[in-house]
C-alpha cells in the first residue's frame, strides 16, 4: 500500500498522455492521478448538464473514467488528453439525452429546481457562483448549445476541440456559442449587469 | 464571410477591449454580433461571467468512491466479461422488455403464422407483356330444369262433356255412352250424335 502511495507521488508531476500510456499497460496508480485530476472536472461538466442532479453526475463521472480504462489503448497520444475526455463524457450524455429523451417539459422542472437554490444550501455545494442568473438562463438552452457552451468555458477547449469532442462541425460550434451568449443576454435585464459592476 | 464563422475573434474583443477602446474597423466588425455598446457591454459581462465557470470546475472535487473504485470495477469487467453497473440503473427493466419483444419477433419472423390465403384476396400484381389479343370463348351455361310431366287432378263432372285446355292439349270429355255395350250402342246412334253434337273445341 505505501509503495502504491510512493508510486503515485511520482506520477504527480507527469503529464496526462504520458499517464494515458501507462493506464493503456493498466497502471493503478497512473489511473489515480489522472482520476484526482480530472474526475472533479468532469463531474462539475455533467452538474451543469444534469441541473445539479448530484447522483446521476457522479454515476456519469464513474462511467466516463471506466471508459477511459477500456479504451486506454485507442487514445492518441499525438493529440491532448481533456477534449478525449470530454468527448467520451458527451457521448454519455447525449446517450442519456436520447434515452430519457429530455423534453422542454423535462427542461422546464430541472429550471425551477435551480431556481429555489435548495440543493446549494443542502448539499453543501463546492459552486460559489457569483452570476446564478447566467447558470440559470443556462439551463433554458437546448442540451447541445448547453453542452457547447460548458466545453468553451468550463472545459475550456478550443473551437476545433469542440468540434472533434462533438462530432460537429467548426461553424455550427461558432454558431451555437455565439447563439448561447445572445440567448442569455436577451434574457438579462439592464438593472441586473448593474449589479454586477 | 458569416458574422458566426467570426465568433472566435468577437470574443477576443469582448475580452480584451470595451467599446469605448473599439477602433472604427473593429466597431463595424462588432456591430454584426451586438445591436452596439449596450448590446457589446451585456455580452462582454456575460462572457466574463462565463469564465468563472472553468474556475468552479477546478474547485469541484472529484465523486466519493473514487478512483480505486473505478479501477476495481474495471477489473472485474476484465475477469467476467461483463459490465458492473455502479448504481441499480431504472433502464434494467426496459432492457428486459425490449429483448423479450425482440425473441418474439424473431420468434416470429422464423415462424410464421401460418393461415391459408384466400386466392380470391391476393391480388395479382405480377406483371405481363400483352402482345396480341386474343377474344376469349365464352361459354354460357342454362340451366335446364327436368321435370316429371305430372297431370293436376282434375275434377270435372261426369255428365259434362266439357272440353278443358291442358297447355295446348285438349282434353275430351269421353262420350258416357262409349262404354256400353255394342248391342246396346246400337240404334242410339242418334242420342251419340246427340252428345257429340254437344262436343264444343276451345283452342287456347
Amino acid at each position: 500500500m505505501q509503495a502504491e502511495s510512493k508510486h503515485v507521488a511520482t506520477l504527480i508531476g507527469s503529464v496526462d498522455n504520458e499517464l494515458m500510456e501507462r493506464v493503456a499497460r493498466a497502471d493503478q496508480a497512473a489511473f489515480t492521478v489522472l482520476y484526482n485530476r480530472w474526475a472533479g472536472k468532469i463531474r462539475y461538466f455533467f452538474l451543469r448538464l444534469y441541473s445539479y442532479d448530484y447522483d446521476t453526475a457522479d454515476d456519469r463521472t464513474q462511467d466516463t473514467f471506466l471508459k477511459v480504462l477500456e479504451n486506454a489503448q485507442k487514445f492518441d497520444p499525438d493529440q491532448r488528453f481533456s477534449p478525449w475526455l470530454y468527448a467520451i463524457a458527451c457521448n454519455l450524455y447525449k446517450n442519456d439525452v436520447r434515452r430519457r429523451k429530455l423534453d422542454q417539459h423535462f427542461r422546464e422542472a430541472a429550471v425551477a429546481e435551480t431556481s429555489v437554490e435548495m440543493p446549494f444550501a443542502e448539499r453543501k455545494v463546492e459552486i460559489q457562483s457569483s452570476v446564478k442568473l447566467v447558470h440559470q438562463y443556462l439551463e433554458k438552452l437546448d442540451p447541445d448549445v448547453k453542452t457547447i457552451f460548458l466545453l468553451r468555458h468550463a472545459g475550456e477547449l478550443t473551437i476545433p476541440e469542440i468540434a472533434r469532442a462533438t462530432g460537429c462541425p467548426e461553424g455550427t460550434i461558432k454558431s451555437r456559442l455565439f447563439y448561447a451568449m445572445k440567448k442569455i443576454t436577451e434574457n438579462l435585464q439592464p438593472h441586473t449587469i448593474n449589479e454586477w459592476i | 464571410m458569416k458574422s458566426a464563422d467570426m465568433y472566435e475573434d468577437y470574443e477576443k474583443l469582448l475580452i480584451s477591449k470595451d467599446y469605448d477602446q473599439l477602433n472604427d474597423e473593429e466597431k463595424t466588425f462588432v456591430h454584426s454580433f451586438c445591436d452596439g455598446s449596450e448590446g457589446y457591454f451585456t455580452m462582454k459581462q456575460v462572457l466574463l461571467q462565463s469564465r468563472s465557470f472553468a474556475e468552479e470546475s477546478n474547485a469541484m472535487t472529484p465523486p466519493t468512491g473514487g478512483a480505486d473504485q473505478v479501477f476495481d470495477r474495471f477489473l472485474v469487467q476484465q475477469k467476467t466479461g461483463k459490465r458492473v453497473a455502479f448504481f441499480n440503473r431504472k433502464t434494467s427493466v426496459l432492457w428486459v422488455a425490449g429483448l423479450a419483444a425482440a425473441l418474439i419477433f424473431s420468434w416470429l419472423i422464423r415462424f410464421p403464422v401460418k393461415q391459408k390465403a384466400d386466392p380470391m384476396l391476393i391480388p395479382d400484381v405480377t406483371p405481363r407483356l400483352i402482345t396480341e389479343v386474343k377474344t376469349d370463348t365464352v361459354i354460357k351455361e342454362v340451366p335446364v330444369y327436368i321435370q316429371h310431366e305430372t297431370q293436376p287432378d282434375t275434377h270435372l263432372p261426369e255428365s259434362s262433356n266439357e272440353v278443358v285446355s291442358y297447355g295446348g292439349m285438349v282434353y275430351v270429355q269421353p262420350v258416357s255412352s262409349v262404354g256400353e255395350n255394342k248391342e246396346q250402342r246400337q240404334g242410339t246412334n242418334a242420342s251419340e250424335m246427340g252428345d257429340l253434337a254437344k262436343l264444343a273445341v276451345t283452342m287456347n
